[in-house]
């Protein structure tokens, strides 16, 4: 009875460590993206979603044509000029990469800078952050944000010092609903 | 106070008063060059006694150069819609019904519209005659053209070919179209359906039916001579892939994203004109432009008969801006005008179950869509679905200044890190604070006119009721607008909003 019991913890064991290791971690430049633009005291889901929707608002066709503006720092150009910052080879390969994903990303605690952030595990609070992991194409990089029912694109330049810089945001869903807990389908 | 502008994009405001004058006087000298040719010669006589088509006699055109209104068709052509100054008026017999007493004169605006032609630089007229069906639709110039049509008007918008061919017509009701219908005499379209690349259109739902009727009579000079037709009318409703066409007031908004239905002549396949210009161009044909359907992007989709009437009447001319108190404003019909104006954002209010909220306004899809809590719509006195409704056209007049005014929407994002705001409902009712007046003001208005209590109860009491909805989400409990503007009065304006959303025994108003 004994030799089953410990069977079954063993097995137990190693699938959830094959379970925690099949999730692979972000790179070191991918963290540098994130913390570039994460602000302090949020709620940040521990693992990136690898949904797909987004893609579709990843041409310049898309983008050019629908409503709204690139916001930067404190400025901000309409949303068809956004061809001047990325070109469509770029957003061709960008798409290439997120086709690619083959599930979700582990975030590490350790390597955020920011101490008040805090991972969750939990789809508990409104408040939870969700990200995409940073997709980057040499020194262009994109990630999608979704908080409760508000989504946004992000994108990033990468600087000749090697910064990672917010350089267009804009949302593609925005809602005033408060209620519910919105998440992406946990991974499998 | 952020001030309620007009749609500074739009190009008929967007161009300055030269510009205007200088693309109109090019219109205007085309059609002074072209007039000659677009008559019917006398070759066109027996076509005319021969044709199966709706053919009304042919008069003069006199536009009022004065009067215009400038926008674009979906596609990128600019229209030029002139009124026009004739004193002959086509005039259909039910109008006389329909609105019995009134001058054909004061009730049927009858313009004339310069379609642009890219392609050869012409500017081939179509003639637009609105009727209103009832006295409230009744409109000056101003107020209507094609590419306007507010949500209180309801009747017909005729469109005939320069010579006076039937073309196309529109049925509209409270701001929608219903259907298109074809004046034929016989299986001959007069105008085919041409549907932009990749909507799927899955069913028209056809009719034709004969009637014999006073077609119209023409006024003169004093003079008015009556004509009697018998025609086959097709009226169609379309069904796209997308959901039930827009005013068809079920399943979603119907909205052909990239473009939109139109219409092409078809009477004779296009035909020319003889005699020679002056230019001495000969054989310079007048073929019928193609035309879109009227770009009316505000869909009401309110299925609750009360609910609908309450968001047609706060939110059209009909609930026009009020000199008479508060300086005016009423921004509730402004709002939904500036959708209406813009032709920026497509604009939906509909209503479904939802948890945990009276209404919400979201943007998706590249539009806004405004749903208001059907149990909600149940149980809720009428004042407090009017406030509602007002309420969420501050969201999506914030939603539709993020997309179209950079200034606005840094503005915005600014108030939101300056006051540590994390999310678009707090963001919003913040600044909202800023509106609460001007909310007030447009539900006493639509309240004085329509309301149950006829605009009698204390204003204090719609200024109350316009603090509805600025809670902080996380607390649920008043947010910084609405503690430091209501100050002492805190809650007893809680009180009020409550019992007129469940519409309790203290409530002032009715429920639908």
């Amino acid at each position: 009875m004994k030799k089953i019991i410990l069977n079954i913890l063993l097995v137990f064991m190693l699938t959830g460590a094959f379970g925690q290791t099949n999730i692979p971690p972000l790179t070191i430049e991918q963290y540098n993206i994130l913390n570039s633009f994460l602000k302090e005291n949020t709620l940040l889901y521990h693992k990136t979603n690898f949904s797909y929707h987004w893609q579709h608002y990843l041409n310049l066709n898309w983008l050019k044509n629908d409503i709204g503006f690139c916001l930067y720092e404190e400025s901000g150009v309409s949303k068809n000029e956004i061809s001047r910052f990325v070109d469509e080879t770029t957003l061709e390969n960008i798409n290439i990469k997120i086709d690619n994903i083959q599930g979700p990303y582990r975030i590490e605690e350790g390597k955020i800078n920011k101490t008040s952030i805090k991972l969750v595990s939990e789809y508990n609070s409104n408040n939870i952050l969700y990200l995409s992991s940073p997709i980057i194409e040499r020194g262009t990089a994109v990630i999608l944000y979704k908080k409760l029912w508000e989504e946004k694109i992000i994108f990033f330049l990468k600087s000749e010092d090697g910064q990672w810089n917010t350089f267009c945001e804009f949302y593609i869903k925005e809602s005033t609903r408060t209620n519910g807990i919105s998440y992406f389908l946990p991974p499998k | 106070m952020i001030a309620l502008t007009s749609c500074i994009e739009e190009p008929t405001e967007k161009l300055e008063v030269p510009e205007q004058n200088s693309k109109l006087a090019i219109v205007r000298n085309w059609f002074d060059t072209h007039k000659k040719d677009l008559k019917i010669g006398d070759s066109r006589d027996s076509y005319r006694t021969e044709s199966h088509e709706l053919i009304l006699p042919f008069f003069e055109k006199e536009p009022d150069w004065d009067k215009f209104h400038i926008f674009q068709f979906p596609d990128g052509r600019e229209v030029y819609e002139i009124n026009l100054a004739n004193a002959e008026l086509y005039f259909p017999s039910y109008l006389s019904d329909s609105i019995p007493g009134t001058e054909p004169n004061k009730a049927v605006i009858q313009n004339i519209m310069f379609v642009e032609n890219k392609e050869n630089g012409r500017f081939d007229p179509v003639i637009a005659r609105y009727y209103p069906n009832n006295e409230n639709s009744i409109r000056e110039f101003g107020e209507i053209y094609y590419n306007m049509i507010d949500l209180g008007w309801s009747g017909t918008v005729d469109i005939w070919t320069y010579d006076e061919r039937h073309f196309i017509g529109f049925k509209i009701q409270e701001g929608q179209i219903i259907s298109n219908y074809r004046k034929n005499l016989d299986q001959n379209e007069n105008a085919r359906k041409t549907y932009p690349q990749g909507i799927n259109y899955l069913t028209t739902h056809c009719q034709d039916y004969a009637i014999t009727y006073l077609a119209y009579t023409v006024t003169a000079g004093g003079q008015t001579t009556e004509h009697y037709e018998t025609q086959v009318v097709t009226e169609c409703r379309t069904i796209s892939g997308g959901g039930a066409a827009p005013g068809t007031g079920s399943g979603g908004t119907g909205i052909p994203i990239g473009g939109s239905e139109t219409y092409e002549y078809g009477g004779s396949g296009g035909y020319e004109y003889g005699g020679s210009g002056s230019n001495g161009t000969v054989n310079e044909a007048y073929v019928p432009p193609i035309i879109s359907a009227p770009d009316l992007i505000v869909y009401n989709n309110l299925t609750d008969p009360c609910a609908r009437k309450i968001f047609i009447d706060s939110s059209s001319p009909n609930n026009p801006p009020s000199l008479d108190l508060l300086f005016g404003l009423n921004i509730n019909p402004l709002i939904v005008k500036l959708f209406n104006d813009c032709k920026k954002i497509p604009y939906t209010i509909q209503q479904s179950n939802l948890t945990g909220s009276n209404a919400i306004t979201e943007f998706k899809s590249g539009g806004i869509e405004i749903t208001l809590n059907s149990s909600y719509l149940q149980k809720a006195s009428q004042l407090s679905i009017a406030r509602t409704i007002i309420h969420e056209n501050i969201h999506a007049y914030f939603i539709h200044q993020t997309k179209t005014n950079l200034d606005f929407a840094l503005g915005l994002n600014k108030f939101a890190n300056d006051n540590d705001l994390g999310n678009l409902a707090d963001t919003h009712h913040e600044l909202m604070g800023q509106y609460v007046l001007s909310m007030a003001v447009s539900l006493y208005q639509w309240e004085k006119k329509f309301g149950p209590n006829k605009g009698n109860l204390d204003f204090d009491y719609y200024y109350a009721m316009s603090f509805a909805g600025l809670l902080d989400n996380k607390t649920k409990l008043p947010n910084s607008s609405f503690k430091s503007l209501a100050g002492d009065n805190l809650d007893k304006y809680m009180q009020i909003i409550i019992n007129e959303a469940t519409n309790s025994v203290d409530a002032k108003s009715k429920p639908c």
